[in-house]
């Protein structure tokens, strides 16, 4: 998710380290801390503490007073408000900050917060049945099951899977005369499928599409309550193009993945296996996570797989901004590392974090956990620092520093760091 | 008469076994291609120590609760593959068509292994009608292959001590013999082909894969 | 001598009988046997030789006071020989057969595979079998209700997202009420493991949750479980021939595990999960091997305990016996770990025979239990065997590191009057560890 050019030019780019919360004093007056998130700017730190039954919020300036049953998956929105899900006098709901939302669920979860910050909807559920409420409102319609949430970076779109009818134990027939579709902000398509599962929203326009399982049990794609016509033996979650309007999905024919769109295959390749499809917003591209030969994985770019394999996993590739290059994680031999462009680096690692591009892409960076803790490694060039854990690094608007938050032995640290520093 | 019998005819059975066999094992080899993990799991290490155990006497439970059975057909077995390769007669011909020469079976050795084939021979037949697992599923077709197998050994036998007139038991044997090899590669008799595949793709899945043994 | 089968009607078999056209029947055999079946079908058939010599190796042959009709050639004999012979003339009940013989009657535990010469893998072929009544929707009843749960919930009892994270905060509350500082940390990236479980954990067996944070918080590692769905490790669909299906439940699994950037997936006491996410989920979806390490509880235990993470305070007394899962003891070579553990914790182990990789089934196993409860007599009548060998250990506990394992010998201790307790390892190693004082709080 990119941030405004404006929004990071704001932030303190001084090549500073700075300590914004001693976990240690805070847990003193919150109890054991389990939970704590970074604001994307690195200023602020939020925790949970709990003390016996009694859950708190913290900022990094100390706790504050509501006393929650329960507080989990506290989180930052852009502008800095801290939400998460509680549970207060045994109902859920979201809280912002110390406001909770004045609606209480018999349960709250999965919340998910659009791209601009604007919107944060949540998994509900009332009286046995399924929902979902958005910026505190639930939806008029409720369900008897809802499991996949997916919203527009507008926040002005969401949808999610559901299933409008209740079956009795082992309703064998029921299930396979399909009870399940997608709704979209509340409303359900027509259409009833034995599945829908990869529910996704167009980031831009709010066009939704989905996995469905027909009700012949063949495999497809829908794309606003539209079904693709054609069918396939299975198919993977689809796919946005964040800058275009298309949209693309794994099938499977005859036993070999390829990559389709619009129920057509665009690729000529055909592969062991095909999915985390990704597309960059500077360019018209598509790169998949391809297993070319059986148990070899590896990337391809516009069905140009990498001569190079792996004999564990590759990880969603990730593109540069303009769309030209590509990185991944991937595991070979049981150790982690990175590939960019098809070429691995010489390090290998306990664990490697998606890579991420500088702005004009020259440099890829990457958080890395070696033998003495995590830290960042800069097109291959391990950092001498080392953390307990990091947080994502991000990149200033010039490319020339890296914003750094991460925590040691309890201290929340913000430390900005020039590119030169990182290669040592 | 004899001289087409063992001569052309002999070697088209020869011919026929030769490439049948290869055929089929290249034939189970491609398509093994289509089965995905076959190849890929193969491992010669564990192969062949699942093999091992399992040419061994007694190298598998299975072959200790069944002491009578395992010493039987490993004789049978051994009978089977050691009459026609290393029996005098056999060498003779072989040599004379070949050149090429080998240590022959002591007589009395031979004439005791082929009387053990076909005692074998008996307590299969028995085994099959006797036996409920083994009734239960035995066709037609299995009774035929005993007979297919046994008949060359019968006739060996009669014509090598010429209880019955010798020359016709040989070109009965001889003939039977022939069959039996041009037969082998496409009825179960191919087991003979397929036992080292099948044993060892199954001892490196229990092996390399799932750590573990399959005997 | 044949005992003819108690008649069982099953509605999921006739709701695929019912639809079934001739046009289906051919097309689903060429896929089976032509398109999707290839060398491992062709050879084994081509190389079995009806020796019988399987016969033994099948619980249920034995247990059947050796009827022929249950031994693992005469299972193929009358399904996939049947099935190659007659290809789409096979009629109802030829269709009716296969389905009750390769669903309800092969637990796929593979210990004939250990007992033909040839290494012929008869529970391949009877998979293979299942695939292909699953094709034509023949699949029992409540063996296709849990696959409908996979599908839809991506566990295998319905368990709604909210009774999920629900409940793993109300065991994190009972652990934390043993061990203060025992937590079940939800969704923390970068973990050292994600542990998974199966649904009936959260379901009808929540305490073995919190019997894990109590291990994990006495052994202090990090750990981590997901609130999303893909924490269930189970995989019925792998069982009833839905490869479809069972593929997307272990994408789901791993992705989980991948997105937490867990180094590796340790998970609870069951059997056929290990198969599902180390070998059949993956071998669909075109991995070799899982992506990251697959730690069964067992082989878990087993390092906690010689690391000296965990201590043993005061071993179990009582005779205890073991019912060894075929899928961690065939499937995972475990059975010596296994007996480590015994002799850890009990003072009194008394060991099955025979054990190891020629250990029985329970007969629950291979979704044979999820078929329900209309099987139930059916299943439980083909393992007196195991009762026979249970009851030979005079032990009055018996431990068994999976839940089908746990089900199916609760029934048959039942139903045999054996007179034992059924636990999971879990249970003796909470009774048998030290949990430090410092800990306590």
């Amino acid at each position: 998710m990119a941030i405004d050019t404006a929004v990071l030019t704001s932030w303190d780019w001084h090549p500073a380290e700075r300590t914004i919360a001693d976990l240690t004093s805070l847990a003193e007056t919150l109890g054991t801390i389990v939970e704590t998130a970074w604001s994307e700017d690195g200023e602020h730190v939020a925790v949970v503490g709990r003390q016996d039954d009694e859950y708190r919020l913290g900022r990094e300036t100390g706790a504050l007073d509501t006393v929650f049953e329960k507080l989990r998956q506290v989180r930052f929105t852009p502008d800095n408000r801290v939400f998460g899900l509680a549970k207060l006098d045994d109902a859920w709901t979201v809280v912002f900050d110390q406001e909770p939302w004045e609606e209480r669920f018999d349960f709250a979860w999965n919340p998910v917060l659009s791209a601009d910050g604007s919107t944060v909807a949540v998994q509900i559920t009332r009286d046995n049945q399924c929902s979902v409420a958005v910026n505190g409102t639930p939806w008029e319609e409720s369900f008897t099951a809802l499991r996949e949430l997916a919203i527009s970076a507008d926040g002005k779109t969401v949808a999610a899977t559901v299933q409008t009818t209740a079956l009795k134990e082992a309703d064998v027939p029921g299930f396979f005369a399909g009870t399940w579709t997608i709704a979209v902000n509340g409303t359900p398509w027509e259409a009833r499928f034995i599945n829908t599962w990869g529910v996704c929203v167009h980031p831009a326009n709010g066009s939704v599409a989905a996995e469905v399982r027909h009700l012949d049990q063949t495999y497809g794609i829908a794309e606003n309550a539209k079904a693709w016509e054609q069918r396939f033996g299975c198919v993977w979650e689809p796919l946005f193009h964040p800058a275009y309007d298309r949209v693309l999905a794994p099938v499977r024919l005859g036993g070999m993945w390829t990559l389709a769109e619009n129920g057509q295959p665009l690729w000529k390749g055909r592969y062991h296996q095909l999915w985390r499809v990704a597309a960059p917003a500077g360019n018209n591209r598509f790169a998949a996570v391809v297993a070319h030969d059986f148990g070899r994985w590896t990337v391809a770019v516009d069905d140009a797989p990498w001569p190079i394999g792996f004999s564990d996993l590759v990880l969603t590739p990730c593109f540069s901004p303009s769309g030209e290059r590509v990185a991944a994680v991937f595991r070979d031999a049981g150790t982690w590392g990175i590939v960019v462009d098809g070429k691995p680096w010489d390090h290998r690692f306990a664990m490697a974090w998606d890579p991420l591009f500088s702005p004009g892409g020259r440099e890829v960076l990457a958080r890395v956990e070696v033998e003495d803790g995590v830290t960042l490694a800069l097109d291959g060039t391990l950092w001498s620092a080392r953390f307990d854990t990091l947080a994502p690094p991000c990149f200033d608007p010039a490319g020339e520093r890296v914003l750094v938050r991460g925590m040691r032995r309890g201290h929340c640290i913000r430390q900005v760091v020039d590119l030169k520093t990182l290669r040592g | 008469m004899y001289e087409f019998v063992t001569g052309p005819l002999a070697l088209a059975a020869i011919l026929i076994f030769f490439f049948g066999s290869a055929g089929r094992i290249a034939a189970m080899l491609l398509l093994a291609k289509k089965d995905k993990v076959v190849y890929p799991y193969l491992n010669l290490h564990y192969g062949l120590r699942s093999l091992f155990h399992w040419v061994l006497p007694f190298g598998a439970r299975n072959m200790r609760m069944h002491p009578f059975f395992t010493v039987f057909s490993f004789l049978f077995h051994i009978g089977v593959l050691a009459l026609p390769l290393f029996l005098r007669a056999h060498l003779v011909m072989w040599e004379r068509a070949t050149g090429l020469t080998a240590p022959a079976l002591p007589e009395a050795l031979a004439d005791t292994l082929t009387v053990i084939v076909l005692l074998v021979c008996f307590f299969f037949l028995l085994r099959r009608i006797v036996s409920p697992e083994v009734r239960y599923v035995t066709t037609a077709g299995d009774y035929l292959l005993l007979l297919l197998v046994a008949a060359p050994f019968i006739t060996g036998f009669l014509a090598t001590h010429q209880w019955t007139e010798y020359r016709p038991a040989l070109l009965f044997h001889v003939l039977l013999a022939e069959l039996l090899l041009v037969l082998l590669p496409f009825t179960r008799i191919s087991h003979m082909l397929f036992f080292p595949l099948t044993r060892m793709y199954m001892g490196a899945e229990f092996g390399a894969v799932r750590h573990s043994k399959d005997w | 001598m044949t005992i003819h089968r108690n008649p069982v009607d099953d509605p999921g078999f006739e709701r695929g009988l019912q639809k079934l056209t001739p046009e289906r029947l051919s097309a689903v055999v060429h896929q089976v046997l032509d398109t999707e079946a290839a060398a491992r079908l062709k050879i084994y058939l081509a190389t079995c030789v009806h020796c019988g010599l399987c016969s033994e190796a099948c619980h249920w042959y034995l247990s059947n006071r050796k009827d022929p009709e249950y031994s693992p050639v005469g299972k193929v004999k009358e399904t996939m020989a049947k099935l190659v012979e007659l290809r789409d003339t096979v009629t109802h009940d030829d269709l009716r057969a296969m389905a009750r013989i390769a669903f309800t009657e092969c637990n796929v535990c593979r210990r004939c595979s250990m007992y033909c010469p040839f290494g012929i893998d008869i529970a391949y072929l009877l998979l293979t079998i299942r695939r292909f009544c699953h094709l034509l929707g023949i699949v029992p009843l409540y063996l296709q209700d849990t696959v409908n749960s996979h599908s839809a919930a991506y566990n295998q009892m319905w368990v709604g997202q909210n009774d999920w994270i629900d409940t793993l905060l109300w065991q994190e509350e009972e652990a934390q009420s043993e061990v203060p500082s025992a937590a079940i940390p939800l969704e923390r990236e970068g973990a050292d493991i994600m542990y998974s479980v199966i649904a009936p954990e959260p379901k009808i067996l929540a305490q073995l949750i919190g019997n894990m944070a109590q291990i994990m918080a006495v052994a202090g590692m990090s750990w981590t479980m997901p609130a999303t769905d893909g924490w269930d490790n189970s995989n019925m669909a792998m069982f009833s021939g839905d490869f479809e299906i069972m593929g997307r439940v272990e994408r789901l699994h791993w992705d989980t595990a991948l997105r937490l950037k867990v180094k590796r997936v340790v998970m609870g006491e069951c059997g056929h999960a290990f198969r599902g996410s180390a070998y059949d989920g993956p071998k669909w979806l075109g991995w070799l091997h899982p992506p990251i390490p697959m730690v069964h509880a067992v082989d878990f235990y087993h390092e906690l305990i010689t690391s000296g993470r965990i201590r043993i305070a005061k071993k179990i007394k009582g005779p205890i016996t073991l019912q060894e899962p075929c899928n961690i003891v065939r499937g995972l070579g475990l059975g010596e770990k296994l007996r480590f553990l015994m002799n850890a914790v009990c003072e009194d182990f008394r060991d099955v025979e025979p054990n190891r990789e020629h250990n029985y089934c329970c007969a629950a196993g291979g979704g044979v239990i999820n078929c329900g409860p209309i099987w139930k007599a059916e299943r439980v009548r083909g393992n007196k065997e195991k009762a026979k060998q249970l009851a030979a250990t005079g032990a009055t506990t018996v431990i068994t590191p999976c839940h089908n394992c746990h089900s199916g010998i609760e029934d048959i201790v039942g139903h045999y009057k054996l007179g034992m307790h059924v636990k999971f390892f879990s249970d003796l190693l909470l009774e048998a560890m030290e949990i430090p004082d410092e800990l306590r709080g």
